[in-house]
């Protein structure tokens, strides 16, 4: 059995039903539409993205489904999904914001690790300069932050 | 373009969750100071209701990791403290209703001294494998209860105190009658306690439902 899926930049992706089924927003409307030929729209996802979390579904296909919260209690990540979350920071976080719309736990949880692998160990400043965020606070605000982080120090 | 902008509070609390979930307070401290969206997100409250230490900390290292955090804290695990420890979280913690102290040596009555700690509903002692002693007699631990007005359960385990009888209790409590809503008790204590003094017990402490003595 196979599956039609409709990206947001119109490309038709054919793909087995139980590698669509990792996501759980496809499993839910499969299970309300029932079988049918036409093709499912993903409005918040590109082809490109699409093609990558298709490639995970396929890959993980086998994994068995855990609710084990001392699973995610680790920032280890296997070789293979590291290696498939090598793309740069916009693909990383389409992933992830399809992984979040698509609802595909396992694969958010990877990508969310990722990220938090990238944030380990890294000063503020360093933090902004690898998002390329802007720091909005007044200095004012950092200095009470800072001033909280160090009260130890303080006393 | 910030990319994070465009993530929404949901995913950095996924990703920022995955610090909490080891413990990783000096990280959190330094995500705060990225910018006022992600120290929004790391600040939720809820995020530090219940804070489970596995590892000894100094007072100082505690008070770096959760001074900003110190009046959401509900729930706290620590190990491996000292009296200081105690003091500064049963002070200085304005919310937290659950201690839970283990692994530790030796605590005296300096731990419970002088401060009303009117939040405190459960407090659990367990004290470690080196003969861990718990400098707490019966007067002083009359004193414990009248300190913790709101305290329904006291549970103290797999230490020595210097507790001969319930009948020691007693007198405290005669001495030194206090308001009491505790429920249920658990004493290292080195002699059991008979059924009148029970009762006796229960007439002081009108509350209490669960005497579990380890004799």
């Amino acid at each position: 059995m196979s599956v039609r899926l409709l990206s947001s930049d119109s490309e038709d992706f054919t793909v087995a039903k139980e590698v669509a089924e990792r996501s759980m927003l496809i499993k839910n409307m499969l299970e309300d539409v029932g079988d049918n030929d036409n093709p499912i729209p993903l409005p918040n996802v590109t082809a490109k993205i699409l093609r990558k979390v298709i490639e995970w579904c396929e890959h993980h296909l086998g994994d068995p489904v855990t609710n084990d919260e001392n699973e995610r209690r680790n920032t280890e990540i296997d070789e293979w999904d590291q290696k498939f979350m090598e793309v740069d920071q916009e693909t990383l976080f389409d992933i992830i914001l399809a992984a979040n719309y698509l609802d595909i736990k396992p694969l958010l949880d990877v990508g969310c690790k990722t990220v938090a692998n990238m944030i380990k160990g890294k000063t503020a400043e360093e933090i902004r300069k690898i998002f390329n965020i802007v720091n909005d606070l007044t200095p004012e605000e950092e200095a009470q932050i800072r001033k909280e982080n160090e009260w130890a120090e303080d006393r | 373009m910030g990319l994070t902008e465009n993530l929404p509070t949901e995913i950095l609390n996924e990703i920022f969750s995955y610090f909490q979930d080891i413990q990783d307070f000096t990280t959190l401290n330094t995500l705060r100071q990225v910018c006022r969206q992600w120290q929004q997100v790391i600040d939720i409250p809820s995020r530090w209701q219940v804070i489970f230490m596995n590892r000894p900390l100094s007072v100082q290292q505690l008070k770096r990791y959760m001074h900003a955090h110190r009046p959401f804290i509900h729930r706290l695990t620590l190990h491996q403290v000292k009296d200081e420890m105690l003091r500064h979280v049963l002070t200085d913690y304005p919310a937290l209703e659950y201690l839970c102290v283990t692994q530790w040596t030796t605590l005296t009555h300096h731990s419970f001294r002088l401060f009303k700690y009117g939040h405190i509903r459960q407090l659990v002692l367990v004290g470690g494998n080196k003969d861990p002693f718990l400098a707490l007699d019966a007067p002083a631990l009359v004193r414990l209860l009248e300190m913790c007005p709101l305290i329904t359960c006291l549970d103290i385990q797999q230490c020595l105190m210097p507790i001969k009888s319930i009948q020691s209790v007693i007198k405290a409590l005669q001495t030194n009658p206090i308001q009491s809503r505790i429920e249920s008790l658990t004493l290292p204590i080195q002699y059991p306690c008979t059924h009148s003094e029970r009762l006796l017990l229960g007439q002081y402490l009108p509350s209490l439902t669960y005497l579990h003595l380890l004799v």
